[in-house]
């Protein structure tokens, strides 16, 4: 069931009620119902990807538990190698089987070699990039004796299966929210109204901005020869901020939602659109994915250290693997490829660690410097979304060469008045990007503040009633 | 204090909604009306017709279309809507130019459609007149003498005024409030259309007043409507034209047919009596029900909608007697 739908408006508050106030103190009680309600949330979308969560799940809580009890090195590490080949085999099948077959065929006929490969019609378990990826953090850190394994399955299935974040992250860390589950939660009144606050500013970026961005990016990009280079971009624009509006609305939502269960879940957006280079945007964007690569991928491989060529390599794996992750298309990687371009000379002239605070940490505006730096580092993402969004390579560059012709110099065919609510949803991050959120909730506030507190809250509730886009849009993330 | 805080938030959070529902309308943020926007364009046919210059020849396919916006082809580009993809159909068939008048227009009603056929038909002679009927085309004047008078005089014809007495009652204060607060019009319409979705209609206002005692058979503007038709058929049959109905559904409410269950057994009991006419009230041909409206909230027919439209009408028209002459 979608966040923003009817479904979900049904089943959160009877999950809550009945977590808080028939469970009461019972934390036992209140895991297994939270992996029952897990389980009857997924299943929601189909019933049949139940099986393959629950398969994840048991492989890795038995691995676990043998790498604890194994001390030989050998034999732990083919554990391990267990643990990620049949997780990762998973994936590989039902993500990439098609890719792979279709790819090879077209490599073999050009050598005048017809292959019999048949395609097959897959369905991609929902989530199973983002839950693939939590339990081999799990096996991972168990494996280098970061974290203990735990012995109860239900806890272990729960955190596997966690319904606010299953489907499209935040990824969790086993050593972050594991612990989690055996520690009694209480309910706050700051915890309920932060989480809700959350789920509004959440519902509020996907409903109104994402939903609506996303029929004028579709409208464009899926008739792109009729337009000219101006609408182009707008399109690429437009899907700047739908995809941000859908990813990091669905994740505000995750963690509000949460939060009402007495869980902290990560941080996984920081205002990415404000970043002064790539290396800060790739430290605000999509956190816990870019932290998973850099911590099971990055570091492993050398990371930043060793010789030149090797620091090149590990960057152009990295985000090849990011681009490869998010779907199975030569669109993607080249994305990836494009971000290992920006960020290579980063990283060669040691700059890929500046700007590591806040943007106009004390001011108001940013200085002239990072304001041309955050428009120059946009335009970069803008342009390497367009990758991301077309639906091949030859598509992407028969639009960029359009963008880049004189047609960009004519007056766009279509100019939505949605862009005054984004220049909104920009202007209100702008003011609050210090917050952990927009809405972050203060029970501190002068009259003033709680006055214009009250204002934002309704401009937001009434955006969603007024300028929800009507149709029920699934989240982006999901084909991933 | 608490109890304060929570006026004062409920008083700003409606002016809030207020403004920007003012806003919304003012603006048109999500260019919701762009969507059905109406790119009216006269055509040449209708300038000619108009100015005297058409000529009439034996061996032409004329063809009338009457009807509101869904036949006008409102919020789709205007090559697809119904009268143009028609034309291209059997001008393919006959390998000929047919003449198509689209005399559609947003919020005709029954009487303008049958103004537009009495002035229209004396100097075009159709051979076939295709009238798209949706069931607001009750709504509105159906005084037949004022369409006489219209042709007549070609003047406007000016409201009753009714002396209206002051009520202090709470009904007479809702509809004030009703009536000044474009965010309280917002929400009925809403939740209005929300609960039409689902099935459900409230008892008051006007889809209500549509689907139930509009259509009672005894009911006056049903009467009307039906004095209009009698004349409509009665001069088509006079003239030997041939005279094809087609019902149009709501079609963001094709799963719920139910709604309609009154209007379409008052229609389909007149019409199935009348000899000589083509009568179509058939949702079968919309297969995958949720793929024919250009929005949610909008029955209007999209372009897939006014293919299948076109080609059901097509198909009862190639089965015409009529239409032999023409094949070659």
């Amino acid at each position: 069931m979608l966040f923003n739908s009817l479904d979900f408006a049904v089943f959160l508050p009877v999950v809550f009620v009945l977590y808080w106030y028939l469970l009461k103190n019972n934390l036992k009680a209140q895991n297994l119902f939270l992996l029952v309600a897990s389980y009857f949330f997924y299943g929601w979308w189909d019933y049949r990807f139940l099986a393959l969560i629950a398969f994840s799940t048991c492989v890795d809580f038995f691995i676990g538990i043998a790498l604890q009890k194994q001390e030989n090195p050998f034999k732990r590490k083919y554990l391990l190698w267990l643990s990620i080949l049949i997780n990762l085999g998973f994936l590989g099948f039902f993500k990439y089987y098609n890719f792979f077959a279709e790819n090879f065929v077209d490599a073999f006929s050009l050598f005048g070699t017809k292959l019999n490969i048949t395609s097959l019609h897959i369905i991609l378990p929902v989530g199973i990039s983002f839950y693939t990826f939590q339990t081999l953090s799990y096996t991972i850190d168990v494996y280098h004796k970061k974290l203990k394994p735990t012995h109860n399955f239900i806890v272990f299935a729960s955190f596997v299966s966690f319904f606010p974040q299953l489907v499209a992250g935040p990824i969790e860390r086993a050593t972050h929210l594991l612990p989690q589950f055996y520690t009694k939660r209480i309910k706050t009144h700051a915890n309920v109204i932060d989480g809700l606050r959350q789920i509004l500013w959440g519902l509020f970026k996907k409903v109104v901005i994402a939903d609506n961005c996303a029929e004028i990016a579709n409208q464009i990009f899926n008739n792109s020869q009729d337009y000219s280079g101006s609408t182009l971009f707008l399109g690429a624009f437009f899907f700047t901020f739908q995809i941000y509006g859908d990813f990091s609305g669905y994740s505000d939502i995750a963690i509000g939602t949460a939060k009402l269960f007495g869980f902290d879940l990560k941080k996984n957006f920081a205002v990415p659109y404000f970043s002064r280079d790539i290396g800060e945007f790739w430290r605000r964007w999509h956190i816990s994915l870019s932290t998973w690569f850099r911590d099971y991928l990055y570091i492993p491989l050398g990371g930043s250290q060793g010789s030149m060529l090797s620091k090149i390599r590990n960057v152009f794996i990295i985000f090849i693997v990011s681009g490869f992750w998010h779907g199975a298309n030569w669109t993607f990687i080249f994305w990836g490829f494009l971000n290992a371009l920006y960020f290579l000379p980063l990283l060669l002239l040691n700059k890929n660690r500046n700007n590591l605070d806040h943007v106009a940490k004390n001011t108001i505006l940013p200085s002239f410097k990072d304001f041309t730096s955050i428009i120059i580092t946009f335009f970069m993402t803008v342009f390497a979304w367009i990758f991301f969004r077309a639906t091949s390579l030859n598509h992407a560059f028969q639009i960029v060469s359009e963008i880049f012709s004189a047609s960009f110099f004519t007056y766009p065919s279509i100019l939505p008045k949605i862009f005054y609510l984004v220049v909104f949803m920009i202007a209100v991050e702008w003011f609050t990007r210090a917050k952990e959120y927009p809405l972050a909730y203060s029970s501190s506030q002068t009259k003033l503040k709680k006055i214009i507190d009250f204002i934002l809250i309704s401009i937001l509730i009434w955006s969603i009633v007024i300028w929800n886009s009507n149709k029920e849009v699934e989240f982006i993330y999901f084909q991933f | 204090m608490k109890k304060r805080y929570f006026c004062v938030f409920i008083l700003i959070f409606l002016l809030v909604g207020e403004v920007l529902v003012r806003i919304d309308q003012s603006f048109d943020v999500l260019n919701e009306k762009s969507k059905v926007a109406i790119a009216f364009q006269e055509s040449v046919l209708k300038k000619q017709l108009d100015t005297n210059v058409f000529t009439l020849k034996e061996d032409q396919i004329r063809i009338m279309v009457l009807g509101d916006s869904f036949f006008f082809g409102a919020g789709i580009h205007p090559k697809f809507k119904i009268s143009n993809v028609i034309k291209e159909k059997l001008e393919s068939f006959f390998n000929q130019e047919v003449l198509v008048l689209d005399l559609s227009r947003p919020s005709n009603n029954t009487l303008d459609n049958y103004t537009f056929f009495r002035h229209y038909s004396e100097i075009f002679k159709p051979n076939y007149v295709i009238l798209g009927y949706n069931f607001n085309d009750i709504l509105g004047d159906l005084t037949l003498e004022k369409s006489q008078l219209k042709l007549e005089n070609k003047t406007n014809i000016q409201p009753n005024l009714v002396t209206i007495k002051k009520d202090n009652s709470l009904k007479a204060l809702s509809k004030k409030i009703y009536n000044t607060s474009e965010l309280t019009r917002f929400l009925s319409k809403k939740i209005q259309k929300e609960l039409k979705l689902r099935g459900y209609v409230l008892p008051f206002g006007e889809f209500y007043s549509l689907t139930h005692s509009f259509y009672a058979e005894n009911g006056k503007r049903w009467q009307e409507s039906a004095k209009i038709f009698d004349n409509m058929i009665a001069q088509c049959q006079k003239n030997n034209i041939n005279f094809l109905i087609y019902n149009l559904p709501e079609f963001n409410l094709l799963k719920n047919k139910d709604l309609f269950v009154n209007v379409n057994s008052t229609i389909n009991g007149y019409f199935k009596d009348k000899e000589g006419i083509i009568f179509i009230n058939d949702i079968s041909d919309f297969k995958d029900e949720d793929n024919y409206m250009i929005s949610k909230y909008d029955g209007h027919p999209n372009k897939k909608a006014h293919e299948v439209i076109s080609k059901r009408i097509v198909k009862e028209l190639m089965r015409d007697s009529l239409f032999l002459k023409f094949e070659k």
